[in-house]
């Protein structure tokens, strides 16, 4: 594998990484809303995260490469925030790949809030447990096993995404050439050797990730919380 | 330490009208049936529900009013849910350390002592899911204690528990207040575990505070719809006069002219206890039984008899006969009053067949 092949790897891990981070920071509080709130507009902004779900990713690439576009808004906002470009540029890729995963952090985490039982949460509020509080002392270990799905699929699915890189990253190395665009450039020009290096290690990164999942999930996770609330009774 | 509540909520049918002012000490309890607004009120007083533009005022600290609304981990109170929730993600021990972390007061009971009262201290390495229901309502009641609450505040925490298990926790709630000094509301629709706790009585009905006293009062009024019900009956104060040890028995003295003699109780003399005397089991003679096997047989004065509505045929009637300054409650047929000519004034002869002994401590006479 050349230097590239690695710069690739490195590129993708640090995207993912990154993205996942992002997305359980928007996603949580994000989650945690949609869980609790009655507005009535639920149902549209539910089918608006889940959106990238069902849309081929290259129609939100090509909206985003618009968005992107030196003379947008955004491109001009952004450029007076930061100074740099965002056409063709990382961060560019990081904003996709949030957007684009979103519904594999959020929709765990909501489904996760909503089994949670309320009278757990006045309970330790009636202990003296402010919100942050009981976030990180019921919310989150009794939520522990959505917080593992969410950030896993976050992950595996941002390192999976190709379309819409391909439409607003292009091909830099070490900016923009993420693994399945480097594959994809690989078996384009015949090199089938790292090609099968890259592929075959993709798949076995995600049978590791998904079996790590799914190993966790059958053991622990909300069955325990289920089981608990029968007893109550 | 007074509670000062005024609260008018409205969802859909149902309407909580709420004002009183509450010397709390000891054990008061909110009854009533369901759907009257026991624990909606207890919630608005826990800040887990507000009232729009309602008070409510724990000691000189303002917990609601109509600019603020102190939050429910601020009000510094201990709560207690029906279903204990326990949390799950931690032991026994580590539920009660959640709250030992978070104290409000910084005196107060310790663990060990805690766990000692409620007999728990063999739990606490368990798993919550490893608990019988009682054993998980016996630590959810340690974990609100352990946060030192200025407050305790109990929703039902007896419900679904058989029997036998009832019995054991009454027991040991009943030694609660020995071991505490802070107030404790006690939501409960069952007069039984009431009249073994509570000094003082909310009544509430659809939402409103129908009665509000002390429970020996209470539990003798025919107005209310708790001197009516399967359980009723009257809560009667005596001291104890002697043990007659040949025949296992105590005499109790509820004034100079009435004594009732009950199993033998582990009191002293002069002590005072609290008794109850389920109106069932009170049957009337207008002579004194000479030769029957009823041992407390009193005379006493008939106070009321419930008048019933002319619609209304109903099979069985509520006496409530007058002691000297206390009064006992009686469920006899309307055909037995009618063939016996009971009227209000009489003096007749009250048959008890069973007196209960509701508990030794330290209550108000």
């Amino acid at each position: 594998m050349s230097h590239n092949d690695w710069l690739a790897i490195t590129l993708t891990l640090k995207l993912a990484g990154l993205t996942t981070l992002i997305l359980l920071l928007i996603g949580t509080p994000l989650a945690w809303w949609l869980a609790h709130t009655r507005i009535r507009i639920k149902p549209i902004l539910e089918a608006v995260i889940a959106l990238p779900l069902v849309l081929p990713p290259t129609v939100l690439g090509f909206y985003l490469l618009i968005a992107f576009a030196p003379n947008s808004g955004i491109a001009q906002l952004w450029q007076f925030l930061t100074g740099g470009t965002l056409a063709f540029s990382f961060s560019a890729l990081v904003i996709a790949s949030v957007l684009y995963s979103l519904p594999f952090v959020v929709q765990p985490l909501q489904s996760g809030f909503q089994q949670l039982p309320k009278p757990l949460i006045d309970t330790a509020a009636s202990l003296g447990a402010g919100p942050i509080d009981r976030f990180f002392s019921v919310i989150l270990p009794l939520c522990r096993s959505n917080f593992l799905v969410a950030s896993t699929l976050g992950f595996a699915h941002t390192v999976g995404e190709f379309g819409v890189v391909l439409m607003i990253g292009g091909n830099i190395p070490s900016q923009t050439q993420v693994l399945s665009i480097a594959l994809y450039e690989r078996v384009e020009s015949l090199q089938y050797e790292t090609a099968h290096w890259m592929a075959g290690g993709l798949i076995a990164f995600s049978l590791l990730v998904l079996s790590i999942v799914y190993l966790v999930n059958n053991y622990r996770g909300l069955t325990s919380l289920a089981h608990n609330s029968e007893t109550a009774k | 330490m007074s509670l000062l509540i005024s609260l008018h909520l409205q969802r859909g049918q149902f309407n909580l009208d709420i004002d009183t002012a509450l010397l709390t000490s000891g054990i008061t309890a909110i009854c009533g049936p369901s759907g009257s607004g026991k624990t909606t009120l207890l919630r608005c007083i826990a800040g887990l529900d507000t009232a729009p533009n309602g008070m409510v005022q724990f000691s000189g600290q303002d917990w609601q009013t109509e600019r603020a609304v102190l939050k429910t981990e601020q009000r510094g109170i201990g709560l207690v849910f029906q279903d204990a929730q326990l949390f799950p993600h931690l032991t026994v021990a580590g539920n009660l350390d959640y709250a030992r972390k978070r104290q409000f007061n910084t005196a107060g009971p310790s663990t060990a002592e805690v766990c000692d009262w409620l007999h728990i201290t063999p739990l606490l390495n368990r798993a919550v899911d490893k608990l019988s229901g009682g054993e998980r309502k016996r630590v959810a009641i340690a974990r609100a204690l352990l946060r030192h609450p200025q407050l305790l505040l109990m929703d039902e925490p007896l419900a679904g528990l058989h029997d036998h298990a009832r019995e054991q926790m009454l027991d040991v709630l009943q030694t609660l207040p020995k071991h505490l000094d802070i107030p404790v509301l006690y939501v409960s629709h069952s007069f039984h575990e009431i009249s073994r706790l509570a000094d003082h009585v909310l009544l509430l009905d659809k939402g409103q505070l129908i009665a509000e006293g002390d429970l020996i009062s209470l539990s003798t009024r025919l107005d209310l719809p708790i001197s009516h019900q399967q359980g009723a009956g009257a809560v009667l104060t005596a001291q104890l006069q002697e043990h007659d040890p040949e025949y296992q028995l105590s005499t109790l003295s509820i004034d100079r002219q009435h004594q009732l003699s009950i199993k033998q109780i582990a009191a002293d003399h002069g002590q005072t206890v609290r008794l109850f005397v389920a109106a069932r089991d009170v049957s009337i003679c207008l002579d004194a039984p000479t030769q029957s096997s009823i041992l407390n047989i009193l005379p006493c004065t008939i106070d009321t008899i419930e008048q019933q509505s002319p619609a209304s045929l109903a099979a069985q009637l509520t006496i409530r006969l007058k002691l000297n300054e206390q009064y006992l409650l009686a469920h006899i047929t309307r055909k037995s009053c009618d063939r016996l000519l009971l009227q209000e004034g009489q003096q007749v002869f009250a048959q008890i067949k069973t007196v209960a002994l509701i508990n030794e401590y330290g209550l108000t006479p």
